[in-house]
Formats: C-alpha cells, structure tokens, sequence
C-alpha cells in the first residue's frame, strides 16, 4: 500500500513538472467551452468558431468608426502578434466582431483590418446573428447620438478574450493590458 | 482659415495619431503657461472635414470592463497646468478624412480657445498602441 501510495505521489509529481499550473497575466475563467457562432469575415466567407479547433482565438468587440479604443487595442494586438515565432502565429487566429453591423460590412472591415494585420479576421454579421453573440460573451453594447458629423458612438465592453485550442473561453484581458502580458498568455494557452 | 490670435501661453507637444482609414484620432499635451485657465473649444485640421473633442471613459459591467465615448464641447486646461490627450481619455476626432492617414506621415491641426486665440501644431502618423 505504501508503495502504491508512494507511486501516485510520485506519477502526480511528474504530472505537475510535466505540466505545471498555468498562470495568467490576465483574469483566469473558469474553464467552459467558448460560446460558438458563425459570422461573416471580411472577405466575405463564413467563420464558424467551432472550425477553429487547434487554433487559439484572440477575440476583440469594437467597431471600425470608434477613433480611440478600438484602433489602440487593435494596435496592441498587432503588437503581440509580432511576438510570436511564425509556428506560433499559423496556430492563432486574432478575431474582431463588430458591435456596428449597420456601418460595418465585409469591405469596410477588410480596409481596417489591412491598418493593423491583413492576417486579423474581421467579422459582422445581422443584428439576428450577432446579438446572441453580444449576449454569450456579455458584450455590453450602447449606440448613443454623437454629433452631425460623427452620427452615432457606440459604447461597448473592451475586453480581449482569448479561447484556446481546445476552444474553451480561458482568460480575460482588458485593452490597456502590456502588449507583453497580453502574449505571454497567448503563448501560454498554445504550450 | 488661419487665425489671426495665437495663444502664446499655450503650447501643445507630442502630437501624434494613428494610421485610419474614414476616421482618426489626434493625441497631444496641451500646456498653458499663462495665469488663467484657457477653454479648448474646437479644432480643424486640413485632413480632415471635422475635427470634435471625445472623451472616452471606463466603466464597469456585469463581466467585463466597457468602454464609453461621448463628445465634449469645451476642456479647461488650468493655469500653469497641462492636460494630456491620450489613449481611453480625451482625444480629437478626426471625421471624414480626405484620404487615409499613413504612418510616418505629418500633418497641422489648429487648436481654438475660448477667449478667440488659437494654437497651432504639427501631427505625426504613428504605428503605436498606447
């Protein structure tokens, strides 16, 4: 019995050096499967999450009008991509959702994709497919009156989510994150 | 249109923006040396058809943290103080660019006060996050 016992303390011991507890820069979730959806990238194809498999997903809600928020968070990601070795990248998808459907179709998300990475998917899709996604990933979306000249803002949730291979929903990071803790997640989710 | 005041006391440093497409942003420090509080009440740019000062603000909901934007008419900059245009904060909205900004690109844009002066600098096209 001692044996055994000290056997399994031994196998639990190699599991742990095998593969130790991840740790998170960003929130840690619990881990659940990502809520799925198909959208419609820029180049006009379908993007089904669920065909994602073996790719982690780097996912941001924003809208292609927003000068500020969006732009800087899409920049930093930009920035993380750049860290990762080409292997990485072949294996990571960085996905945006449009939380503006009336302004953003396929064309419009392809010119704003190409300012950051032409290899980040953008994605829109009818008010129908797009609000049970806003509500899976509790997206708090407003549209509020701007002004004559900037018609409408949207106010919106920031965060980045990142799902990973196995397409569970693992980490929260919020937009003003480094860039360099934003991808040692990243990097960590795809060890 | 080139105003005819300059606002002397005020100086606005490390203006910069990003690559865009229909609509850009403007960040900057804008410095008063003056004893009284100056008011920005507007901007121009030629790139641009509009220029409007935002202010995005944070806020908490029931998940995650969102972020909210509303246009702002007037910003006080204090007396020998500074106010800093930046990321998640107050920025100038660049609407209806004539064509799309590109990094390493410059660009003027001209800051009004309230009291009639003006302030004038030059922006530079960044490939940069925060």
């Amino acid at each position: 019995m001692r044996r055994i016992l000290a056997f399994a303390a031994a196998l639990a011991l190699a599991g742990c050096a095998q593969r130790p507890q991840p740790h998170f820069n960003g929130t840690p979730l619990p881990v659940k499967p990502a809520p799925s959806f198909v959208l419609t990238d820029q180049n006009g194809h379908a993007f089904n999450l669920a065909d994602q498999r073996g790719h982690e997903v780097v996912l941001f809600f924003g809208y292609t009008h927003c000068p500020d928020v969006c732009p800087a968070t899409m920049a930093q990601l930009a920035r993380v991509y750049r860290t990762l070795t080409p292997a990485q990248r072949e294996r990571v998808r960085v996905a945006f959702v449009t939380v503006d459907p009336g302004r953003d179709n396929p064309p419009t998300l392809k010119r704003y994709m190409a300012l950051f990475n032409p290899a980040f998917v953008g994605l829109t899709g009818t008010e129908r497919q797009l609000d049970p996604v806003y509500d899976a990933y509790h997206v708090w979306h407003q549209k509020l009156a701007g002004t004559k000249a900037s018609g409408y803002l949207v106010s919106h949730g920031s965060s980045v989510y990142l799902i990973d291979p196995n397409g569970d929903l693992r980490v929260l990071h919020d937009w003003q994150d480094p860039a360099s803790a934003i991808a040692a997640d990243v990097k960590e989710l795809l060890a | 249109m080139i105003p005819a005041l300059v606002a002397s006391a005020i100086t606005i440093a490390s203006a910069w923006s990003r690559p865009a497409v229909d609509q850009g942003v403007v960040y900057a420090t804008i410095s008063n040396a003056s004893a009284r509080r100056e008011v920005v009440v507007g901007a121009s740019s030629p790139v641009a058809r509009t220029v409007e000062l935002h202010e995005s603000e944070s806020m908490k909901t029931t998940m995650a943290m969102a972020m909210a934007m509303h246009p702002v008419s007037r910003l006080p900059i204090p007396a020998h103080g500074s106010v800093t245009l930046k990321p998640g904060g107050y920025h100038l909205m660049l609407l209806g660019l004539h064509r799309p900004l590109v990094a390493g690109q410059h660009f003027p844009i001209v800051v009004r006060f309230a009291d009639g002066t003006s302030a004038r600098t030059t922006v530079t096209v960044e490939n940069r996050a925060l």
